[in-house]
C-alpha cells in the first residue's frame, strides 16, 4: 500500500500533535524514518512528566527506534517480551502493556503513552489473525480514552504487501515525523517514498537557510536520488532555485540527482523561462 | 574551425546593395556547411531565396518580429545555438535584420543595441559569424549606433567607429529615467517583508489585466531586485507601480549606490553560476538600472497582453 492510500483513508498527524484517544499507525522502512517519530514520541512524553511505556525484548537491552536507553535521567518504563510467560504472542504481549497502562492510570498520570514495534508478532503462526484482533481490541479502548495514545510500528520491509493494509485499516491516526520547519509562510515536511522533502508555502531568501538545512540533512541521511514534492508550493525565488541547483552539483549526477517533483504550473512557467540549462544536476520528475 | 567571433555591420542603400552582400554571406556559408540562418522580413526574405536558387534551401530563413522578440533571450538562444553548432565541428552564421527599428520605443531600441555591443562579448570564442545589415534610410541614431557596435565593416576590415561593448552599455545607462507619475502606487518599505511585498505587487498587477502566468514571473523579479536592495543597499527602500502605456512598471528604489563592477545581469552566466539579475531581464520585457551617489532605481517592465479591439457594431 503507498502513502497516497494511506493518506486518503486516515487522519494523519505529526507525532507532537498526537492526542489522548489516538491508536496511530507509524508503517517505516529505514531506521531514520522510524525514530523520527518514536524519539520525539517518547522524549516529548517524558519532558512534560507523561508515562511512557515502550515494548522491548529485554529490561536494559536496546528499545525498537530508541536505540540504547540513555545512562541517566528520565527513561519510559520497558515492557521487556522476554520476562513474560511463553510463547509470548501478541496477545500476551498487550495483556502486559494493558497491566502498566491500568497501573499509571491507578497512580493517577494525566497521559500515558505506549509504543510497540509489532512487526515480529507477525512471524508467528497465525501470528496476523491474532494480532488483527489485539489491534481492533486495542482500537476499541484507546480511541475513546482520555489518557492513552499508542504508536504502533511495521517494519514495511519485513511485512507482506496483503498483511499491511489489514492492520493499517484497524488503526484510526497515521503518524508522521514533524515537520524539519513549519511557520505561517512555508512548510517543509519529511517525505519517505520517494525519500525526500516536501514544500509548501513560499519559498524566498527569508527562509533559505531553512531549506539549506534541510536539505543538507536529507541529502546526507542517504544514497540515491533526493525527491522534492513542490505541489503545495506558491511561490519560489531565484535564491532558491541556484541553492538546490549548487546542493545537486555537489553530488555526482551518476550517484543522485535532486528531482523536482509536481511542480505547480505557474512556477513551472518561471523555470522555463530562465532554462533548465541554468540548473544542470536538477531533474524533473512526476508532472503536476 | 575558427572559434573568434566575427561581427560585421553591413551598411546599404538599396536592395541592390544589400542582396549585393548578403547573398554571398549566405552562400558561402552554405558551401561551408555552417548553421546558416537568415532573419529578414518577408519581402526581402522572397528576393533572397530567388537570388540563392537550390542553396536557399540549406538556409533557415526566420521572421524578424519573431526572432527580435526579447533582447536578452534572443542573446541567450543565439548563444545556446552557437555552441551547439560548435559542437557539431559547425558554425552558426546569421544575417540578422530587424528591420522594423522604427516601430520600437526608444527604451527597446536602446536595449536591441546594447545586444548587438554585448554579444561581441557573449559570443567570443564561438566561431558564429553574424552580418547585419543595416539601411541607410533608418534614423540617423540607429544607423550610427550600429557602426559603433560591430568591429568589423562588411567587408572584413577593422571598423573605425567601433566602441568598446562595456563602454557602449555603460552610455546606454547614462541618462536619466523618465519621473514616474504622480499617481503611481507607492509602498514604503520600512522593513522589507518580501511577503507582504508580493501581496502588494500582486494585487496591483492582477487589477491591472497581467495573466497569471507573468504575474507570477513579475513576483520572482520583484522579488530578487527587493533580496538585492535590502542584501547590498541602504534605506529608505521604496517600491512603485503604475502603468506607462501597454507597460506595468515596477520600480525599486534604495538609498545605496551599487559597488564599482557590480553585474548588471547584462550576460548569460555560465551554466551553475548565479543568475540573479540575469534571470530578472528574461523574465521581464525589460530591465533598467540606475546606481549613484543619490541612490539606486531599477524598474522592471512587463508587458500587459494587447487589448482585444471593441467590436464595431455595422448592423
Amino acid at each position: 500500500m503507498d502513502d497516497l492510500l494511506e493518506s486518503l483513508w486516515s487522519v494523519e498527524r505529526p507525532v507532537s500533535e498526537l492526542r489522548p484517544g489516538d491508536h496511530a499507525w507509524l508503517c517505516y522502512e529505514t531506521p531514520e524514518e522510524q525514530s523520527l517519530v518514536t524519539v520525539p514520541f517518547v522524549d516529548e512524553g517524558l519532558a512534560l512528566g507523561h508515562r511512557v511505556i515502550c515494548l522491548a525484548e529485554r529490561v536494559g537491552g536496546p528499545v525498537p527506534g530508541l536505540g540504547w536507553p540513555p545512562a541517566g535521567g528520565p527513561a519510559p518504563r520497558v515492557v521487556a517480551l522476554a520476562d513474560l510467560p511463553g510463547p509470548v504472542g501478541p496477545a500476551v504481549a498487550l495483556e502486559a502493556l494493558a497491566k502498566e497502562i491500568m497501573l499509571a492510570e491507578e497512580q493517577g498520570c494525566p497521559v500515558v503513552r505506549v509504543t510497540a514495534d509489532m512487526t515480529w508478532a507477525l512471524r508467528a503462526p497465525g501470528g496476523l489473525e491474532e494480532l488483527l484482533a489485539c489491534e481492533r481490541q486495542l482500537e476499541g479502548e484507546v480511541g475513546p480514552s482520555t489518557t492513552v495514545m499508542a504508536v504502533c510500528q511495521f517494519d514495511r520491509r519485513r511485512c507482506g504487501a496483503e498483511e499491511l493494509p489489514r492492520l493499517f485499516a484497524t488503526h484510526s491516526v497515521r503518524v508522521v515525523p514533524d515537520p524539519v520547519f513549519d511557520d505561517p509562510v512555508l512548510r517543509i515536511a519529511w517525505t519517505f517514498r520517494p525519500r525526500g522533502l516536501a514544500l509548501a508555502g513560499e519559498l524566498d531568501a527569508s527562509r533559505h537557510t531553512r531549506l539549506d538545512e534541510a536539505l543538507c540533512r536529507v541529502m546526507e541521511a542517504g544514497h540515491g536520488d533526493v525527491h522534492l514534492n513542490m505541489s503545495g508550493l506558491r511561490f519560489i525565488d531565484l535564491g532558491a532555485l541556484n541553492l538546490l541547483a549548487e546542493r545537486a552539483a555537489e553530488r555526482p549526477a551518476a550517484v543522485s540527482s535532486l528531482v523536482l517533483d509536481r511542480i505547480p504550473a505557474q512556477l513551472f512557467s518561471v523555470v522555463e523561462r530562465v532554462g533548465w540549462h541554468m540548473l544542470p544536476g536538477l531533474r524533473l520528475g512526476h508532472p503536476a | 574551425m575558427n572559434d573568434a567571433f566575427t561581427h560585421r555591420v553591413l551598411s546599404y542603400r538599396g536592395m541592390d546593395e544589400f542582396l549585393g552582400a548578403a547573398v554571398p554571406f549566405l552562400s558561402g556559408g552554405v558551401a561551408e556547411g555552417d548553421h546558416v540562418v537568415a532573419v529578414a522580413k518577408l519581402a526581402n526574405r522572397t528576393l533572397l531565396q530567388e537570388a540563392l536558387g537550390d542553396a536557399a534551401e540549406k538556409v533557415e530563413f526566420v521572421d524578424a518580429v519573431e526572432w527580435y522578440d526579447h533582447p536578452a533571450r534572443r542573446l541567450a538562444d543565439c548563444l545556446t545555438d552557437a555552441e551547439r553548432a560548435q559542437r557539431e565541428g559547425r558554425r552558426l552564421r546569421v544575417l540578422g535584420d530587424p528591420g522594423e527599428w522604427a516601430r520600437r520605443d526608444p527604451a527597446e531600441v536602446v536595449e536591441w543595441q546594447r545586444i548587438e555591443a554585448l554579444s561581441n562579448v557573449a559570443l567570443r570564442g564561438t566561431g558564429a559569424f553574424v552580418l547585419c545589415p543595416y539601411a541607410r534610410s533608418l534614423p540617423s541614431g540607429v544607423v550610427a549606433a550600429g557602426r559603433r557596435t560591430h568591429p568589423e565593416t562588411v567587408a572584413g576590415a577593422a571598423n573605425p567607429s567601433y566602441v568598446d561593448p562595456w563602454e557602449f552599455s555603460r552610455r546606454c545607462d547614462s541618462g536619466p529615467l523618465p519621473e514616474p507619475p504622480e499617481d503611481a502606487e507607492v509602498m514604503p518599505i520600512e522593513t522589507p517583508d518580501l511577503y507582504w511585498l508580493r501581496m502588494y505587487v500582486g494585487y496591483h498587477a492582477k487589477a491591472w489585466g497581467m495573466p497569471e502566468d507573468d504575474v507570477q514571473r513579475l513576483l520572482v523579479a520583484v522579488t530578487e531586485v527587493m533580496t538585492n536592495a535590502v542584501r547590498h543597499g541602504k534605506p529608505p527602500y521604496e517600491l512603485r507601480m503604475w502603468v506607462d502605456g501597454g507597460d506595468v512598471v515596477t520600480e525599486v528604489t534604495d538609498g545605496g549606490r551599487w559597488a564599482d563592477g557590480a553585474s548588471f545581469g547584462l550576460l548569460p552566466p555560465r551554466p551553475a553560476g548565479r543568475f540573479g539579475l540575469w534571470a530578472v531581464r528574461l523574465l521581464c520585457s525589460a530591465l533598467q538600472i540606475r546606481t549613484g551617489d543619490d541612490g539606486s532605481t531599477v524598474r522592471l517592465r512587463l508587458r500587459l497582453p494587447a487589448v482585444p479591439a471593441v467590436p464595431v457594431n455595422t448592423g
